[in-house]
């Protein structure tokens, strides 16, 4: 019922916008090519669905690999710097170097390195999703309560019988808190690859569109990146509500 | 007979407990009373190996130990059960680290749950349960550990009066069925005196002994006799001078 409530809530908050938005477009002068009204982007977005759906398709692709390849490597590097002091200490000024570049300052090195094609936004995207993902299992794993594992040591549990039962359930709900972070920021590694060099992607369409005025088809690409971003999180959440089932 | 010969432990020079010994008979039920911080908790830390000892040997059935930890089960105050896992896996933990015929283990954690009146609550997880409920699985738990020697350690403190007083009838269970050696800590005196057949008052630290009550085998006892009534006395002066000293 406060779930009900809430959602009720920002939906009525978000019509409320779109409708002022689409008065303003209406009565206000604006030409579309400044601003279009959101029932504008709405057909465009209809009328042009093939187009977007084609591009779609490749960031869509580029963020879910990113995703799985910043959780294969996301979550042994955690693991490694938990068990190893030492590789924690070499890893974390790396860590929170990289989080000081900005994302736009490599994103051309990447593409000269990895070229125009798929990989180069692929590893954008891992890029941004990995650091949430690292930061909070590490964090997950080293909050294990000490009188849990001074009993798992009575218990004379190995260290992977201990991973298993104890350190790995614990910082579940952590490591699917980065995660969500990490899905809904991983458009942005995307869409700024292919806004410095692609073929196809929604960033893409989102430049070309740009320098012909068609503003209208800018908005409606980033309506398909917002459905992309809250579908991905809507997943991840279904995902968090199953897994840690036993919270209920 | 597990005894403790000169167990010593200083933490910064400062010594926490001082040639510390202690001899129990195998299947008795010691309990140890004494002020807070006196040191109780780290001569447990000290049995299960948790922490190193400076000084003292450690026997066990004649023979000397590091620690108790491959032979003692342990059980807190803290339920410590695994919230992600459900009553019936949580007493199964320990065997789950342990190669014996999963087929027995179940019988026995039933037949367990059964006998600690957990019989329809198996498949729960623990925050469905009460605390009294928790706390019995993570005595089935510690049963489940199939150790001779069983260390508690406030086991019952949070809980309220009521499922305290049926609980303490099921501690019983661990000298009279199970045949355990018991070596509980408590700060309830009534407690000491309805299950102990030793009771230990200790000191301030460096910690010791101050007085070794030895009871009589009979229980359940009558706590509202004056025997006991006199004896509950005795150990709260004790246990205020200590305060006081």
């Amino acid at each position: 019922m406060k779930f009900m409530k809430r959602s009720a809530l920002s939906l009525g908050f978000l019509t409320f916008l779109i409708l002022i938005w689409e008065l303003v477009c209406r009565y206000g002068d604006i030409p579309p090519f400044i601003l279009p009204a959101p029932s504008r982007v709405l057909y465009v977005a209809i009328q042009q669905a093939p187009l977007l759906t084609y591009h779609a398709v490749m960031t869509g692709a580029e963020i879910l690999l990113g995703i799985i390849f910043s959780v294969a490597i996301a979550i042994p590097l955690a693991i490694m710097m938990f068990v190893f002091p030492s590789v924690e200490q070499a890893f974390s000024p790396i860590l929170v170097a990289s989080q000081a570049i900005p994302v736009f300052a490599l994103a051309p090195l990447l593409v000269v390195w990895f070229g125009y094609g798929i990989w180069s936004k692929v590893f954008m995207a891992a890029l941004i999703i990995f650091f949430p993902i690292v930061v909070n299992l590490l964090e997950g794993l080293k909050s294990c309560d000490e009188d849990y594992r001074k009993l798992f040591t009575l218990m004379g549990a190995p260290f992977l019988k201990t991973f298993q039962y104890l350190y790995w359930p614990w910082a579940l709900p952590y490591f699917l808190a980065g995660l969500k972070v990490g899905v809904s920021v991983a458009t942005i590694g995307a869409v700024i690859g292919e806004w410095v060099g692609a073929q196809r992607g929604l960033g893409y369409l989102m430049i070309q569109s740009n320098a012909r005025l068609r503003v209208d088809l800018v908005f409606a690409s980033i309506l398909w990146l917002t459905v992309i971003g809250v579908s991905l999180w809507i997943i991840v959440g279904a995902i968090e509500k199953k897994a840690l089932a036993w919270k209920k | 007979m597990l005894s403790l010969d000169h167990i010593g432990k200083s933490y910064n020079g400062q010594p926490i407990i001082n040639h510390f010994n202690l001899n129990m008979k195998r299947g008795s039920f010691t309990v140890l009373i004494g002020p807070s911080g006196c040191g109780k908790t780290t001569l447990f830390d000290l049995l299960t190996g948790t922490i190193d000892r400076d000084e003292g040997v450690i026997t066990w059935l004649g023979e000397s130990l590091p620690h108790l930890g491959k032979a003692a089960a342990y059980m807190q105050q803290k339920d410590l059960l695994l919230p992600w896992l459900t009553l019936n896996e949580n007493a199964l933990l320990p065997r789950a680290f342990a190669k014996q015929n999963s087929c027995d283990i179940q019988k026995k954690v039933k037949e367990l749950f059964k006998r600690f009146g957990l019989e329809n609550f198996d498949s729960y997880f623990p925050r469905a349960v009460s605390g009294g409920m928790r706390q019995r699985c993570a005595l089935i738990r510690t049963l489940m550990f199939e150790r001779e020697i069983v260390l508690l350690d406030e086991p019952l403190s949070a809980l309220d009066a009521i499922t305290r007083k049926s609980l303490q009838t099921l501690l019983l269970t661990l000298q009279n069925d199970f045949h355990k050696t018991v070596l509980m800590i408590t700060h309830d005196i009534d407690e000491a005196l309805f299950l102990a057949d030793t009771i230990i008052v200790l000191t301030q630290p460096p910690m010791n002994i101050r007085e070794t009550i030895t009871l009589s085998s009979k229980k359940p006892r009558d706590l509202n006799s004056g025997k006991y009534i006199a004896l509950k006395k005795k150990i709260l002066l004790e246990l205020e001078e200590e305060m006081k000293s």
